[in-house]
């Protein structure tokens, strides 16, 4: 144990001296001084202050250097024991975790403004929307200068408008950029992400502007989130009470009718106090009934006569008329419901608003005569849910494009298809699958076919290049986001597109000429865009020529969508377009006045392009669909061919000799798909026969989906107009595709009951056995639900769930036991958000996230001051290791070459000082000194015995530190100086290194003396 | 547990260059530190808070701007409101250019209404002038107005003619120069104008330029050297010093470029962003009498003072 003492703390070689101690205390007091000083001025905290014991360590490092093991001389030495002792000392705050803290006196205001049902509508001629957000605008803009402001609004969702920041660009519409389902009022989200959005570093505060009715979410476990991180809640309430209310409950209807009988259906209305009004009933929209009421306050029930003499689907709804000064929401005043009536389905052909009716008057003709019941709609009349298609067996899109619907409509076809098994037909035309804008929609999911063509054709390509300028009328960005994405879709994927803003940067291509087929890249592009107030089309047109002057596209095309107002581009740059070939289209969208459209005319018209001026935003997805098209005709051929049959199928079962087709749009068939009818087989560039679909099938759900991409009108297809099979032919193919109507034993209904819905399964099987019931719940906000239906009696089963929102919800029960496999149809609709049964705010739980959080109650003339003056500054840290490790990395180097590194002062001196003599005389000095060292070491080995004597036990001790310390310490002759030349001393210096190391070490063991340590 | 982060690279080139002793600011000793700088955004209109456009400074060193709530905002030397009032008309779209004329009267280009508007100091309409079209006296989109030592006024205009119109004192048309190009005397939006000594000075936006012509309309040179490092980037507007300077906001490049009447670059401040030393395309300036300059700094939403 002593040993080990020992040689931890070796004798001291040279006598001890306490003064040698001054260096440690030094040390020791002004690390503590600074360690104590950086905690106690708030410049530095350590997470792990444990560590510092490891400054234990320090005695034990000062000790070595006190017993002179280093064998340094006094100053290099006490360099060597301060520089390691620094770097003791860096390495433990290191291991301390350092953090560097900083003060902030900003304030930072999040504004977090409820824009639920039950806070925007109109009362007393205020909006109380509007109100909240003056008071965001008047207090963000009296900010004081430095402090940051930003705002989030809520309904079911939040969303971020503005993110804290110092400069607030509080603009006009800026609440119609969020997508809020305001359905609802979620204070927990909207608070928890207000306070997410406060930057750590500031002092945060959230200024929440709300009813106070909380109708989804918890709030409880986010107040105590809020008050541990300091974040106070002001809250400025928005109130109202209502003692006048009307509104319908329910609309019931029977469960099982038969045809050509009178049933009942019963509302049931409610009232906050007795009065008088009208209840009207309509059935898919056409008014019933009619009847004056007078109403008790609480609820009345009134009873209609329905009477239903065909089958389908029939949409009731219920309203109750009072005076103005009777009622406060009338959003509340109507319910619906549904009836569906199973029978023989009807075929809905759908069509294009502006399209030729010659498209479908000869299909339509061939379905009546095969006894089947047609009915034509337009694309705007398209239902947008799929109930409303559940009265049909086949849906047909004839010659109509993408544009002319919405993604709901489309989103209810596909759900029809594959849930309720409606059977789906695409007849071809200009306007159908590619060219029509079909690509990757949710009804090329359900085709049989799809619109990339790009593995099978060689196609000229195209460029398009389109300006946007489209931050100048409301929800202009976001529209021109969407409408350049479908822009892309149509676009063939070989095609390039570019598009060009003027971003944070100036004129920019957001991405230059691109081949459509990378739409998910340029989609995250357009998604994540920002586009300024364009000054000028000139620079911008300019990129754009350029851009597509690169493109070794046949046709290039450029659209300009903007107000009107940038700097208009010289006729020089113009004349370059034309020069060039590339037409320009120009799409004036609220302009603002005569000249702005001369502009945009005048660019177009000599340009050969194009000139639109919607009057509705809506309207631009088709024009830029269109425009789009104008690059790929190509997918459209205008050929006569002969049919042939691909796969075999019924719906061709006794047709002879099919007609020629004058014309067909490319598709690629699915792999599943049946392809019964197709091209001929032509040579590609490849020498490969290719063939094209012309008429191909296949299952998607439920139901059968089928693609006819020629057309079935005077057009491509008149030769089968005049077929005397054409109406075979059709009836067959609607045949096949048409939904089966399987008789099954399970009725379904559903019904609402306060914030649930119930979903009820009835069986009706002669020899009911128990069955294992799963219903999926599709409903609002694409959201679904999947439900185990419990026997709650011999042959009912029973489930309910949560609603989610306003809505229509869909559900599908399927049931499996004793061998059966049955599936039944249903749903339900709720008429109004629940926020429309709240008739009072609830400032009580305002009062509570102010209590909880220490915020305080606002009002409409709180000064800003209130708000932004409450400042106390804020500290907060963050890690400081990567500054400590430079540090060390620095000192690192610096230890070793204070230890191992000497500098002659005498030979830096030298080198700065003239040379003496030219060098040939300095060469020759040398040579002559050459000459004396070797003729002296001859006389040496003359006069020397031919072995080594035995080494003397003289040596000096310091040679111990071997013979680097030799050259170190030429600077130190008291010590160093050896008593005679080196090369005439003792016999070391005929042994070789290791030789005199060994003997060292050799004396070393017999002097029992300790080893140094450094 | 050390993943080098670029935070952490940056410091460590911080201490590098430290630890060398070298610099790699790559200043070209141009840049202009201002003493203060202040920041504020204007009063809210209703539900919005919206940009400012333009601006100008009377003798008194009153604050006259413009927004794009179509507004005309009054502030006293430190930037506090004082009054406000609104554009006759303002559905269509919100005036641009606004001027203090010598009789104290406030002349506004109601740019797409193509019209001046002359209002009293109290917001009061004394008359309009103008009417949509290409003739003397008439405009498209009118964009900023001047007046001379002799009480004449210069109206410009951009979108279809790009020229200047010169009216007398009361209203009469004398002169008309320019149209849109880019040769010299031609104009792509000439934003902002200032008269001194006998020279009207242009900013000619999208030509990145300079133009001085005299009184009567003649070109007589682009200002400065057009050399890479006084080049401009969409210059919006221009105002003249208390110490003979030019003093020009940069749309483009969302600085502020300070030049002699010679057109030698003295100082720059300024980059496009929405940081404390910043602008975002901004669209006017002004200088008072103690040299502190007004920006509209549109996209920020925000008046900035600046003392160089």
């Amino acid at each position: 144990m002593s040993t080990f003492l020992e040689r931890l703390f070796p004798r001291p070689r040279r006598p001890f001296r306490w003064s040698q101690t001054i260096s440690l205390a030094t040390f020791v007091l002004l690390y503590v001084t600074l360690v104590v000083g950086l905690e106690l001025s708030n410049t530095m905290l350590f997470v792990w202050p444990e560590a510092f014991a490891l400054m234990l360590l320090t005695p034990w490092v000062w000790w070595l250097h006190a017993a002179g093991g280093s064998g340094l001389g006094r100053i290099r030495g006490v360099v060597a024991l301060w520089t390691r002792l620094t770097l003791i000392g860096l390495f433990v705050m290191l291991l301390a975790e350092p953090r560097a803290i900083r003060t902030s006196d900003v304030v930072a205001v999040m504004y977090t403004v409820d824009i639920s049902d039950s806070v925007g509508r109109e009362t007393d001629d205020e909006n109380a929307q509007d109100q909240a957000l003056s008071f965001v605008a008047n207090t963000m803009s009296q900010k004081p200068e430095g402090d940051q402001a930003g705002l989030v609004v809520f309904g079911r969702n939040s969303a971020v408008e503005l993110p804290p920041a110092e400069s607030t660009p509080l603009e006009e519409g800026i609440l119609l950029n969020s997508l809020i389902d305001r359905d609802a009022t979620n204070l927990e989200q909207s608070l928890s992400l207000a306070a997410a959005m406060l930057p750590s570093e500031n002092r945060g505060r959230i200024v929440l502007i709300s009813d106070g009715t909380e109708t989804a979410g918890d709030l409880r476990s986010i107040l105590d989130e809020l008050k541990s991180r300091e974040i106070a809640v002001d809250v400025m309430p928005i109130t109202y009470s209502y003692k006048s209310e009307v509104w319908v409950e329910q609309l019931e209807l029977p469960r099982n009718i038969k045809l050509g009988e009178t049933y009942e259906a019963d509302v049931v209305l409610s009232s906050l106090k007795a009065g008088n009004g009208k209840l009207v009933l309509k059935e898919n929209g056409r008014t019933i009934d009619e009847r004056e009421i007078e109403f008790p306050a609480g609820k009345s029930r009134y009873t209609f006569p329905i009477r239903l003499r065909s089958a389908g689907y029939y949409e009731y709804d219920a309203t109750v008329v009072v005076d103005q000064g009777d009622d406060s929401w009338k959003e509340n005043n109507t319910v619906l419901n549904f009836l569906f009536v199973e029978g023989e389905g009807k075929v809905l052909v759908v069509t294009d608003p502006r399209g030729n009716p010659a498209d479908h008057e000869s299909l339509v003709r061939a379905i009546r005569e095969s006894e089947r019941v047609v009915e034509i709609r337009n694309a705007y009349e398209f239902p947008r849910d799929a109930l409303s298609l559940m009265a049909y067996d086949v849906v047909m899109f004839v010659n109509v494009g993408v544009e002319a619907f919405d993604v709901v409509q489309l989103g209810a076809v596909k759900d029809a298809v594959e849930n309720l098994g409606v059977g789906f037909l695409m007849v071809g035309g200009p306007n159908s699958f590619g060219p029509g804008g079909y690509r990757k929609t949710v009804i090329e999911e359900i085709l049989p076919v799809e619109m990339d063509i790009t593995k099978k054709k060689v196609l000229p390509k195209g460029a398009l290049a389109i300006i946007l300028h489209t931050c100048e009328f409301p929800e202009g960005n976001t529209w021109g986001k969407r409408i350049t994405k479908q822009a892309i879709k149509v676009l063939h994927p070989q095609d390039e597109i570019g598009v060009l803003v003027y971003g944070s940067t100036g004129e920019q291509w957001l991405f230059e000429p691109t081949p459509a087929r990378e739409y998910a890249s340029l989609a995250k592009k357009i998604n994540g865009a920002v586009i300024g107030d364009m000054p000028s089309f000139v620079s911008t047109m300019k990129m754009g020529l350029e851009g597509l002057k690169k493109s070794d596209a046949s046709a290039k095309h450029m659209i300009i969508i903007s107000d009107g107002d940038p700097q208009p581009p010289t006729p020089a740059v113009l004349a370059e377009f034309s020069a060039n070939k590339i037409t320009i289209s120009t799409i004036s969208i609220f302009p603002h006045g005569g000249r702005e459209v001369q502009i945009m005319q005048q660019i177009a018209s000599s340009t050969g392009g194009r000139y639109y001026f919607p009057d509705d935003p809506s309207l631009l997805p088709s024009i830029f669909i269109k425009e789009s098209n104008t690059l790929k005709r190509t997918m459209i051929q205008n050929e006569t061919l002969q049919p042939e049959v691909g796969f075999p199928s019924s719906i061709l079962k006794g047709l002879q000799s099919l007609p020629q087709l004058h014309g067909y749009v490319l598709t690629t068939a699915k792999p599943r798909a049946e392809t019964i009818l197709q091209t001929p087989p032509k040579e590609n560039e490849l020498g490969e026969g290719e063939i094209d679909p012309l008429l191909a099938i296949y299952k998607k759900g439920l139901g059968t989906s089928a693609a006819f991409t020629s057309d079935l009108s005077t057009n491509w297809g008149r030769d089968w107009v005049s077929w005397d099979q054409y109406r075979a032919f059709v009836q067959q193919l609607v045949t096949r595709i048409s939904r089966v109507h399987r008789k099954g034993h399970l009725r379904l209904w559903s019904y609402t009951e306060g914030s649930r819905g119930t979903v009820v399964v009835e069986d009706f099987h002669p020899d009911p056995s128990p069955l294992n019931l799963i219903a999926a719940v599709a409903g609002p906000h694409d959201r679904a639900e999947s439900l185990t239906l419990k026997q709650v009696g011999p042959t009912r089963y029973q489930a309910s769930f949560p609603l989610w929102g306003k809505g229509r919800y869909q559900v599908r029960a399927n049931a499996e036991g004793d061998g059966r496999k049955e599936t039944a149809h249903g749903g339900l609709i709720v008429s109004y958000s629940p926020e429309y049964l709240k008739f009072n705010s609830d400032p009580l739980v305002l009062q509570t996230i102010v209590d909880k959080t220490g915020g305080q109650m606002l009002n409409p003339s709180t000064k800003p001051e209130e708000i932004y003056n409450r400042r106390t500054p804020k500290s907060s840290s963050r890690q400081v290791f990567d500054w400590f490790l430079v540090c060390l990395a620095c000192l690192l180097p610096l230890d070793v070459a204070v230890r191992r590194v000497q500098i002659d002062p005498r030979v830096l001196i030298a080198s700065f000082r003239p040379a003496k003599a030219a060098s040939t005389q300095t060469m020759g000095t040398l040579l002559q000194r050459k000459q004396a060292v070797d003729s002296r070491l001859d006389a040496h080995r003359d006069q020397s015995p031919p072995s080594h004597s035995t080494p003397s036990t003289e040596v000096p001790r310091h040679l111990a530190s071997g013979s680097t310390a030799q050259t170190t310490r030429t600077s130190h002759p008291r010590t160093l100086q050896p008593k005679s030349p080196p090369i005439e001393t003792t016999a070391e210096d005929a042994m070789s290194t290791t030789e005199r190391l060994l003997a060292l070490k050799r004396r070393r063991g017999e002097n029992d003396e300790p080893l140094d340590s450094n | 547990m050390l993943s080098p982060s670029p935070e952490s690279s940056t410091r460590l080139c911080l201490w590098l260059t430290l630890l060398l002793g070298t610099g790699c600011t790559g200043g070209d000793g141009l840049l202009i530190e201002p003493s203060r700088i202040t920041r504020k955004s204007i009063p809210s209109a209703g539900a919005t808070i919206p940009a400012p456009r333009a601006v100008t400074t009377a003798p008194d060193d009153t604050l006259y701007l413009l927004d794009n709530a179509g507004r005309v905002l009054v502030f006293d030397r430190d930037g506090n409101p004082l009054r406000q009032w609104n554009m006759p008309e303002s559905d269509v779209g919100n005036p641009e250019g606004i001027c203090v004329l010598s009789d104290g009267h406030i002349a506004v280009a109601d740019t797409h209404y193509h019209r001046v508007v002359v209002f009293d100091a109290s917001g009061h309409v004394l008359r309009m002038i103008g009417q949509e079209g290409q003739g003397d006296g008439d405009f498209y989109w009118p964009v900023a107005v001047v007046e001379d030592d002799s009480g004449n006024r210069f109206v410009s205009e951009y979108g279809g003619a790009n020229r200047v119109q010169k009216f007398d004192s009361d209203w009469g048309h004398l002169l008309t120069f320019g149209g849109i190009g880019e040769s010299p005397g031609e104009f792509q939006r000439p934003s902002g104008m200032v008269w001194h000594d006998g020279r009207l000075y242009i900013v000619d936006a999208f030509n990145d330029r300079i133009q001085v012509f005299d009184g009567q309309g003649r070109f007589l040179e682009v200002l400065g050297t057009q050399d890479e490092a006084g080049r401009l980037h969409y210059p919006y507007d221009i105002a003249l010093g208390p110490n003979r300077d030019l003093w020009v906001i940069e749309y483009g490049a969302g600085r502020i470029s300070r030049f002699n009447l010679e057109g030698d670059l003295l100082g720059r401040f300024g980059s496009t962003g929405s940081g404390p030393r910043q602008f975002g395309t901004p669209w006017g300036l002004a200088v008072d009498s103690g040299r502190r300059i007004w920006v509209a700094d549109t996209r920020n939403h925000r008046l900035v003072s600046v003392d160089p």
